[in-house]
């Protein structure tokens, strides 16, 4: 199963502890999206991470990482090509409201810009969206670039 | 268009030499050329090697057959590079390696000046000698790093850093039991690629 987090950025930048996405404390495979400095250091605090396994509730309980779509994916999306279709055929509209709330309180929570965001916008924006605020630029919106993007 | 091929059939070289250059960095031990594969001089440390007689192209693949006992995982193992700047001393480059842990037997990191940050961890099963590739392309702000396996891709990420250039070659990272690679390719003819992948 694949589901999309928010990470703190851990490590120290050596070998022995790269920086990292939080989610490899949980023995997840992933995915992240990790802005650096010119030396090599990282640029920004948390990363956007997309995590594969059969049982998140390690990464549920911790506190400091986000599930973006706040619970909304669906099991049965297991493959990149899965998570694709189902992110560009499902809708912010489309979210109940409840979690729809959740969904927003996390874009507000790291600063992602939503103002031009509505019912209608597929979910594919919003990774977009996320991805190019923590990379700080908006080569992210590009859709080409980001549907290569990750695991 | 650079397209190079070495399948390490010639007498031994401790280290390594002649078109490829050995990374002397920190934590870094050489590549040897041991019986017709590049083995680790010792598998304590980490080894890099670049094929330096050639120019290339920013977007640009690295592939091998891929030996290695151990399953320490979490980022150890037998692989390839990337981008590897021509300075021997440091560590900079993308660096794919693998090994047969049970789970998450596959990484990719990026060094910049020795700077590790872990951007893909996968689990993917393979047998000793299997064929793998690892293909960087596009800008330094949206690099879309590839693995294949076999021909087949099985991982991929997006990075973002000051890393635009270099050559491609292969890395070991400590610890493990043995590792060898054989049969290299490097190239970077890989444009049409990209506007596949883009379009795709």
């Amino acid at each position: 199963v694949v589901r999309v987090y928010i990470c703190p950025v851990i490590g120290s930048g050596t070998k022995a502890d790269p920086y990292r996405s939080k989610a490899q404390t949980f023995g997840y495979q992933y995915a992240s999206f990790m802005r650096s400095n010119p030396d090599g250091s990282s640029a920004i605090a948390w990363t956007l991470t997309v995590a594969a396994s059969q049982d998140f509730t390690a990464i549920d309980a911790d506190a400091t990482c986000d599930d973006v779509f706040a619970g909304d994916l669906p099991a049965n999306v297991n493959t990149r090509p899965e998570l694709l279709a189902f992110l560009r055929n499902r809708t912010v509209g489309d979210i109940p409201a409840t979690r729809r709330s959740a969904v927003l309180a996390v874009l507000d929570k790291y600063q992602v810009v939503r103002s031009d965001f509505g019912l209608t916008t597929p979910l594919w924006r919003l990774m977009q969206r996320i991805v190019s605020t923590s990379y700080g630029t908006t080569a992210g919106e590009s859709d080409g670039n980001f549907a290569a993007a990750f695991l | 268009v650079t397209l190079i091929l070495d399948n390490f059939n010639r007498a031994n070289q401790a280290p390594l030499a002649g078109n490829w250059t050995v990374g002397t960095g920190a934590g870094e031990a050489a590549f040897n050329l041991t019986t017709n594969v590049i083995v680790p001089s010792t598998t304590g440390s980490d080894s890099s090697a670049w094929y330096s007689a050639a120019t290339w192209g920013n977007d640009q693949s690295s592939k091998a057959k891929l030996t290695v006992a151990g399953t320490g995982g979490n980022g150890a193992g037998v692989g390839l590079l990337l981008r590897h700047v021509a300075t021997a001393a440091t560590r900079t480059y993308y660096w794919f390696v693998a090994d047969h842990a049970a789970t998450n037997n596959c990484a990719i990191t990026r060094f910049i000046a020795g700077t590790a940050t872990r951007l893909l961890t996968f689990t993917q099963a393979f047998t000793d000698g299997a064929e793998w590739e690892f293909r960087a392309v596009g800008p330094a702000t949206a690099t879309v790093l590839t693995v294949f396996l076999g021909g087949v891709q099985v991982g991929q990420v997006t990075d973002n850093s000051s890393l635009a250039a270099g050559a491609p070659g292969l890395a070991f990272s400590s610890p493990e039991t043995s590792a060898s690679v054989d049969d290299w390719t490097g190239s970077d003819e890989l444009t049409s690629i990209f506007m596949a992948t883009m379009r795709g």
